[in-house]
């Protein structure tokens, strides 16, 4: 299994990162897991806290406002409509709570009112106003309990006002807010980046640190913290002109209204975001530094070993100039020295062996020039042996030359000795005749006789000249076809017939026999003079060698086949046959069985080179101790003209 | 997607800017709990002119500068003189609800407004007024503190009444808030003794000259203009004085029509108040913008659009809007008389 192959810095970084980070992961995890939250809870309940405070605050100054006009109220009773409207205006002008009190009967009538400095309506206006309609009373039957209103718009103050009202006598006391007061309240709780307001029993905001926005009656009902669950604190978020708070809404007791205190989610999770800042600052630090720290180490960890990666790369590529490496750490300074030693004793080697080549070449150089005299020599000798083995050949031709010459004398002697009796037969018919003509005893019948007798003699004496001609004629072609070596067209069958011609005398008298079996129709385009060398050749060597010490008679046969372009001719003994060892030497040269009994080595190593180098063809040969011997030859029915020879421009007509 | 809004939110007139606002936030609230327009929900910026000159001033620059798309308000044709000029220079259309001078109609601005101006207001209430009471002689009283809407509204109605042969005494005039200046005026009146006194005037003070007027002559025959009608403040505020007073308005709270009683409890809940005509003509306006930006998008093509004469459809009204963006067909107009502490109506003029 082949494994990816890292860099060693790659490794040992990602190794050691792995063992540093991890824990730095963990301790982050656990703390975004456990601490944060726990954070969040922290700063949740603190907040709960800061509202309960912010709230009882709100409670004491709205419970002082009740106290300080249920007092006043004690002090109105049984007084004259104008003696309470002075002290109406005294009481609100010493106190910066209300803006105005008035004083109403059983029927809503206001029948006093205290103004404060700041408004500049008359009094005379509002003596006798009917505020039964007004949201500053609405009771249900009777007048029996205090009352907080929500924010509506005062008849008076022709502003947006609260107002507390009291039962008092038959009908109420009526104090309705200082607004800027009310506003200057939540400003001051508002510390710190917390919002404080306060919202009345409609949702609608009636305190809120911008005195204006107080005073707008703005409708809180958009989000739900502000309208559900009023009678219990609870926390939530709201958006609010595009801020998002985090806020505690706390009931102020007894009244309906609701504290505020929000602090916008910046502000409100100021402290977690800082932690929480703090901590990723230190946890990339560390990382940073862990990193630093690992590259750093893995780098000087590696440095020497890409050094010694550097030599042993060096000296692979057979240079020695490298530099020791220095290293703190024992084995790799070990392995410095190793590697320099190594290289020194390599570097010697080179040149060790560079010296030995150098000899070695001289030596080879010597060698070779030694070498080429030699091959000179041989090629010399090869050249003189070429030129006695042509010289061999030439003899061998002439002797095969001069046995034809002499067979053909031979077989010449038959007809023309045939002629010869013929003739003188003749003559004794002749002098037969004469006799008869002299003595008158010629019959008709020895006439015809006579003349029988003189056709047939003639007819043989023709015939014997005849056949001598046409022994003479082919006698002709062939010591042509030896001495000048020409293709030309002939019939196979004639052309081993004209070889058994010359060579019977030499057979004649002994018990050998040669058979043809060569069909007539074996036309052949080659040359005929080499073909009847080879296979008087082959004819005598049988004569010679194939003969049984014990007699019997040998018979030879020489069969012919075409095949294709091809004739296959098969010249075949029933004689006494080859050991293996002597078919493998065969056709070596100078290799015969009967040295100095009259034979040269030479014939069948001719024979394979004209078969082959003349003939363009193959010869192989079979035999078996006490089988007999057969030569088979493979020779193309057309040979093609070979370069330098002397087809190129004779032809010789054949004739006789 | 910013919508602007100034009004008097606190102040003399903060019937008709709060009122109005929550109007405007209620609309704002149904199509951001839709999803807003193009997926993005729908931001407003709220101003307080405070019925002051340079409150105004400041509150329509400041709304131009948070490149606001649209202004509601403002509520008064005072404080519309002020923002009007600026809000053009910056190609940003108003819909001013409640603005009904005559000084308004038939400029090609970008005032749009969902109210007829007074001529048509005024001059139809006259006439119906002749026609339903006995009047020999008419007392007008006017607020400075207003002048664009309350000359405008009283001439016209003097007009009206003096095509009818009525004769109109030279219209009473005080500064809301002077309370010595009312006293004096209801004074003056006591020693008239007209068959009508006409308070062209808000709310609180309609209330405290009733009363004023009532305790000195109580069986005089008053009526307010329709801006002392906005909402119940009237009522609240003079009380039991306020029995017979004559009040044009522009809401029907007779009204029984399904959609009309859905919007009605759907505020009162989100509220915590009985429904104004202010309120409900800011949900409408609110609602028209809306659906105009969301048809042809913001900047010069809402103002193009806007610009078109048509009439637009809300689930509570039908308005049409001319090419100056005035409302010409008297959309939303009653008469309507005080009748045991409430408003009876006793004429639809849109009908």
């Amino acid at each position: 299994m082949k494994q990816r192959q890292r860099t060693f810095f790659l490794d040992f970084l990602v190794q050691q990162l792995t063992l540093t980070v991890l824990p730095l992961l963990l301790l982050g995890a656990a703390f975004f897991i456990i601490v944060l939250p726990s954070i969040n809870q922290l700063l949740f309940d603190g907040q709960k806290k800061l509202a309960d405070s912010i709230n009882s605050t709100v409670t004491a100054f709205f419970v002082g406002a009740e106290e300080l006009l249920a007092v006043r109220s004690l002090d109105l009773l049984g007084e004259s409509n104008e003696e309470q409207s002075f002290k109406l205006q005294r009481f609100v002008q010493s106190t910066s709570v209300f803006e105005t009190a008035y004083a109403v009967d059983d029927a809503q009538i206001i029948r006093a009112i205290g103004l404060s400095e700041s408004l500049t309506v008359n009094r005379a206006v509002f003596l006798g106003a009917d505020i039964s309609r007004s949201p500053a009373l609405r009771f249900d039957s009777s007048i029996s309990a205090k009352r907080w209103s929500p924010v509506y718009q005062s008849l008076v103050t022709n502003a947006a006002s609260s107002a507390l009202s009291l039962p008092f006598g038959e009908g109420a006391l009526v104090a309705e807010f200082n607004m800027e007061r009310l506003s200057a309240l939540v400003a001051d709780l508002s510390v710190a980046g917390t919002l404080v307001m306060i919202i009345d029993s409609n949702g609608n905001l009636i305190a809120h640190p911008d005195s204006e926005l107080s005073k707008q009656q703005i409708s809180m009902r958009f989000s739900d913290l502000f309208t559900d669950s009023t009678d219990q604190m609870r926390t939530g978020r709201f958006t609010w002109q595009q801020e998002t708070y985090q806020a505690v809404v706390a009931p102020v007791p007894d009244m309906g209204w609701q504290t505020v205190v929000a602090q916008t989610e910046d502000v409100f999770f100021a402290s977690t975001r800082q932690v929480f800042s703090a901590v990723v600052v230190v946890l990339v630090l560390s990382l940073l530094m862990m990193i630093a720290f690992v590259v750093q180490s893995a780098r000087k960890l590696s440095r020497p070993i890409e050094a010694l990666q550097k030599m042993s790369s060096f000296i692979e590529q057979g240079r020695f100039d490298i530099e020791a490496v220095y290293s703190p750490i024992k084995e790799l300074q070990q392995l410095s020295d190793q590697f320099l030693n190594m290289a020194l004793r390599l570097a010697d080697r080179e040149l060790e062996n560079q010296a030995l080549n150098e000899q070695l070449e001289q030596r080879v150089a010597v060698r070779t020039s030694q070498l080429a005299k030699a091959n000179a020599k041989l090629t010399a000798s090869m050249h003189q042996i070429e030129a006695t083995m042509e010289q061999l050949v030439q003899s061998e031709k002439l002797a095969s030359l001069g046995s034809m010459v002499a067979g053909i004398a031979h077989e010449l002697n038959t007809p023309i000795g045939n002629g010869k009796v013929a003739i003188s037969t003749q003559l004794d018919y002749i002098r037969d005749i004469q006799v008869k003509i002299d003595q008158q005893q010629l019959t008709k019948a020895a006439l015809d006789e006579f003349i029988a007798d003189m056709f047939t003699t003639a007819d043989i004496g023709m015939r014997n000249l005849e056949r001598a001609k046409d022994l003479i004629s082919s006698f002709k072609q062939v010591s042509v076809d030896q001495t000048s070596s020409i293709t030309r067209d002939f019939d196979l069958a004639s052309i081993v017939n004209e070889v058994l011609v010359t060579l019977r005398p030499a057979y004649k008298n002994k018990p050998f026999n040669v058979e043809t079996r060569i069909p007539t129709d074996i036309h052949m385009h080659s040359k005929p003079g080499a073909l009847m060398q080879i296979l008087t050749n082959l004819i005598n060597n049988a004569l010679l060698h194939a003969m049984r010490d014990t007699g019997g008679a040998l018979t030879l046969v020489i069969s012919a086949q075409t095949q294709g372009d091809e004739v296959k001719i098969v010249v075949q003994d029933d004689g006494v046959g080859m050991p293996p060892e002597h078919v493998k030497r065969a056709f070596d040269p100078f290799f015969t069985t009967k040295m100095g009994r009259g034979g040269s080595g030479l014939g069948l190593n001719i024979v394979n080179r004209m078969v082959v180098g003349i003939l363009q063809g193959e010869i192989s040969l079979t035999s078996h101790v006490g089988m007999g011997t057969a030569f088979e030859l493979y020779l193309p029915l057309t040979i093609k003209e070979q370069s330098g020879e002397l087809a190129a421009g004779s032809k010789i007509k054949q004739q006789g | 997607m910013k919508i602007g809004f100034i009004g008097g939110l606190t102040g003399a007139t903060a019937d008709l800017g709060v009122g109005s606002r929550n109007g405007m936030i209620l609309a704002i609230e149904e199509w951001n709990s839709r999803g807003g327009i193009d997926g993005k929900p729908i931001e407003f910026v709220l101003t307080d002119d405070q019925q002051n000159e340079q409150k105004a001033g400041a509150g329509v620059r400041t709304l131009i500068e948070q490149q606001v798309d649209v202004i509601i308000g403002p509520f008064t044709s005072s404080m519309a003189a002020v923002v009007l000029p600026e809000a053009d220079a910056a190609r940003v259309p108003m819909i001013a609800t409640t603005v009904t001078s005559t000084d308004f109609t038939g400029k090609k601005d970008v005032l749009f407004r969902l109210t007829s101006d007074t001529e048509l207001l005024a001059q139809n209430y006259g006439h119906w007024l002749v026609k339903t009471l006995q009047l020999e002689s008419v007392v007008i009283v006017v607020d400075r503190s207003n002048l664009s809407y309350s000359e405008s509204w009283e001439s016209n109605f003097r007009l009206a009444l003096n095509e009818d042969d009525i004769s109109v005494a030279e219209a009473l005039y005080f500064t809301s808030g002077r309370n010595d200046e009312m006293l004096e005026l209801v004074e003056q009146i006591a020693q008239a003794s007209p068959s009508l006194v006409v308070l062209v005037t808000n709310a609180v003070d309609a209330a405290l000259l009733v009363k004023l007027i009532r305790d000195l002559s109580p069986g005089q025959l008053i009526t307010t203009s329709e801006w002392a009608g906005a909402s119940d403040q009237f009522l609240q505020v003079a009380g039991q004085h306020a029995e017979n007073v004559y009040v044009p308005r522009f809401i029907d709270l007779d009204n029984t029509d399904s959609a009309f009683r859905a919007f009605s409890e759907q505020y009162s809940m989100r509220f915590q108040q009985p429904v104004s005509y202010a309120a409900m003509l800011a949900y409408d306006a609110t609602h028209i913008v809306l659906e105009q930006i969301q048809e042809n998008g913001r900047g010069e093509s809402l103002l193009s659009a806007l610009q078109l004469p048509k009439e637009h459809k809300t689930q509570l009204n039908t308005y049409v809007w001319d090419e100056h963006g005035d409302e010409i067909s008297n959309a939303v107009h009653i008469a309507t008389q005080v009748i045991n502490q409430q408003y009876k109506t006793l004429k639809d003029f849109s009908e």
